[in-house]
């Protein structure tokens, strides 16, 4: 996946400024997709490419601020740096809020708008490394059954296995059973593993919010 | 005769009163040719009384002619009389510091500036022909640099015209009024023209930002692949610098758009073509018009003869009603937003010029709208349509508002079209 090769993408509906930004970001040997409107790069970009999205905030039709609502909306994670022609402080305030990468002023150098584009490509390169471990542990996750589940909820929320089966009615070795099955399936090797696991999983800490904010020691003490 | 003016007798007594002596005394005469002594008497009476009748009549003729001399004196005019050849037979008044007997005698074309002396000489000649009035502007008639204007007219005296009274009056303070008057409303114009600017600005920064911007990328692109020496660009290096050249010129051209809308100055009126003017004044609209999702289309007509204006002026009214009809839009929420402009000829002799939008949002009285601090807008002045008005008006135009069955709205003005060879 490291090989994998960014594409920035340009949303501008000024001919010559989009061309101009072509030529600055392909002058340094990144592949280039150009937009004349927020409308055509939804309508054709790829979802999957790793890159980063470079758009004017002022355009006709959806503006740079509402193409990154949507991208958000939509789920997709490809960074968003913003270009505006004037220091609209509101725009950009707003912008942030909702996750904008970067805000540039026109007109910005192309060392200014590399630098952002480089940090903006590593980040979502990260971030999609990330999106694809939590996919698995997701997936991982799902193969657990419901009891499996509420005795990891416990385990990670740091309580001692027979506190875990005073609380669920259960012998002590199933507890033991339970949790050696649970780090095989979640493929931890530890409970400190799991326990990362979990942070990472959203769905989880929906579930079982009520027992992962226990204090760590509530049960271990008992 | 009591109640008649001194003039009035004097007229009847001019008509009548010299030769009414004689036809009185003629049959008196000769009826009362015998009697005696007694006769003599009579007559000696009768003659009395026709003397006394005379020097009466001569007292009023006296008393009429003091009373038009200080009529004449006194009219704040100088009345010349001229014979044919323009030698001034009579004057009111002194005449560039002449006494009034130096002046009688001599040639009227003496007193006029030179520039315009032959114009003077054949203005006579012609009026003394046609028997028709002349006015002509002396323009500086005396050494003092005062302005006299003055109007000639020929009077026929027993069927030929051989006598022209000349009326000239001093018209420097009209003129100097007439003058600050119009600088006035020149100045007026261009702070209206600078404040529609305002208006604008922000909205033109962005525009010639834009190409700016554009040409610095281009640049920096150039200067990247320069740098890093990476071979077989040359063709994008060309295609670069051949953009920036565009941009450059795209830049150029709105702030050339925009200089000539903020130049001061006197109106200068030249021959122009509106077809080839308006859309120069529309790309000045459209930012803002694209801001705000509305379309304006320039609907030109095939012939168009030039009107003779000042340019500037017509584009500041073009521009004010594009604009007018922008803010009419936003404010009416109209879910059409289109605005069309459109050049006619009317009948061969007026251009028309036409700025239709779709939003309706004229007062009931129409007329309203083109007077001063007439406003729909919370924060306008109300001087925009009188300015125009003022300007078309000033060109020898009309300016109206029209609405249309759709609910549009029409405001569009007429100028007088130049003729043209053909025509």
């Amino acid at each position: 996946m490291t090989d994998e090769q960014p594409i920035v993408f340009i949303v501008e509906d000024d001919e010559a400024v989009r061309d101009s930004l072509v030529a600055m970001v392909s002058a340094a040997g990144v592949t280039v997709e150009s937009f004349a409107s927020a409308e055509e790069f939804l309508a054709a970009f790829d979802r999957d490419q790793l890159g980063c999205l470079v758009s004017d905030v002022r355009m006709e039709g959806l503006t740079g601020t509402q193409l990154q609502k949507r991208l958000l909306d939509e789920g997709v994670s490809l960074p968003v740096i913003l270009i505006s022609g004037y220091a609209d402080v509101p725009t950009a305030v707003d912008a942030m809020k909702i996750g904008a990468i970067s805000f540039l002023e026109k007109p910005c150098t192309r060392q200014e708008l590399w630098a952002t584009i480089s940090k903006a490509i590593a980040t979502h390169r990260e971030q999609r490394k990330q999106d694809a471990a939590v996919a698995e542990i997701r997936e991982w996750f799902t193969q657990l059954t419901q009891s499996e589940r509420e005795v990891m909820a416990r385990l990670v929320a740091g309580q001692a296995n027979k506190v875990i089966a005073a609380e669920l009615e259960m012998g002590l070795r199933t507890v033991e059973l339970r949790r050696a099955t649970i780090l095989k399936k979640m493929n931890a090797d530890s409970l400190a593993e799991l326990v990362r696991q979990s942070i990472l999983l959203d769905q989880f800490k929906q579930e079982h919010q009520g027992i992962s904010s226990l204090p760590p020691d509530a049960g271990a003490g008992r | 005769m009591t109640g008649m003016s001194p003039l009035s007798k004097w007229a009847t007594m001019s008509l009548s009163g010299a030769v009414s002596i004689m036809p009185h005394a003629g049959p008196r005469d000769t009826a009362q040719h015998e009697t005696g002594i007694s006769d003599t008497r009579a007559e000696t009476r009768r003659l009395r009384k026709i003397l006394r009748a005379a020097c009466e009549e001569a007292q009023q003729a006296r008393e009429a002619e003091a009373w038009l001399r200080s009529l004449l004196d006194h009219v704040p005019v100088t009345i010349v009389t001229l014979d044919r050849d323009g030698t001034i037979l009579s004057i009111n008044r002194t005449l560039s510091g002449q006494p009034v007997d130096n002046v009688v005698g001599t040639c009227c074309l003496d007193y006029v500036s030179e520039a315009i002396r032959e114009d003077c000489r054949q203005a006579i000649k012609e009026a003394f022909e046609s028997g028709h009035s002349r006015r002509y502007e002396c323009g500086k008639a005396d050494p003092s640099g005062r302005l006299w204007e003055a109007v000639f007219t020929p009077v026929p005296i027993q069927g030929t015209v051989s006598v022209g009274v000349v009326i000239m009056q001093d018209v420097t303070e009209r003129k100097r009024a007439e003058e600050e008057a119009r600088d006035r409303a020149v100045e007026s114009a261009h702070v209206h023209r600078v404040n529609m600017m305002g208006e604008m600005v922000a909205e033109l920064a962005h525009e010639i930002g834009q190409p700016l911007y554009a040409i610095s990328n281009f640049a920096q692109a150039g200067v990247q692949v320069l740098r890093s020496g990476q071979e077989g660009r040359g063709a994008d290096l060309l295609a670069w610098l051949e953009r920036i050249s565009e941009q450059a010129t795209r830049a150029g051209d709105i702030i050339r758009r925009l200089g000539n809308l903020m130049r001061k100055g006197q109106p200068d009126r030249v021959p122009v073509d509106l077809n080839r003017l308006i859309p120069n004044v529309i790309e000045l609209t459209r930012p803002r018009a694209r801001s705000e999702q509305i379309e304006i289309t320039f609907h030109p007509t095939d012939v168009l003869p030039e009107v003779v204006v000042d340019p500037v002026q017509i584009e500041q009214v073009i521009v004010n009603l594009v604009q007018n009809a922008i803010e009419a839009m936003v404010t009416s929420q109209a879910t059409t937003r289109q605005i069309d402009v459109s050049t006619s000829c009317l009948d061969g002799h007026q251009v028309e010029v036409a700025v239709h939008d779709t939003a309706g949002t004229l007062p009931d009285d129409l007329d309203m709208l083109f007077e001063a601090f007439y406003t729909t807008k919370p924060r306008g002045m109300g001087m925009g349509l009188a300015i125009c008005r003022s300007i078309v008006e000033g060109h020898g135009g009309q300016i109206e508002a029209v609405r249309d069955t759709e609910g549009g709205t029409t405001l569009r003005f007429r100028l007088p079209a130049l003729p043209g060879e053909d025509s």
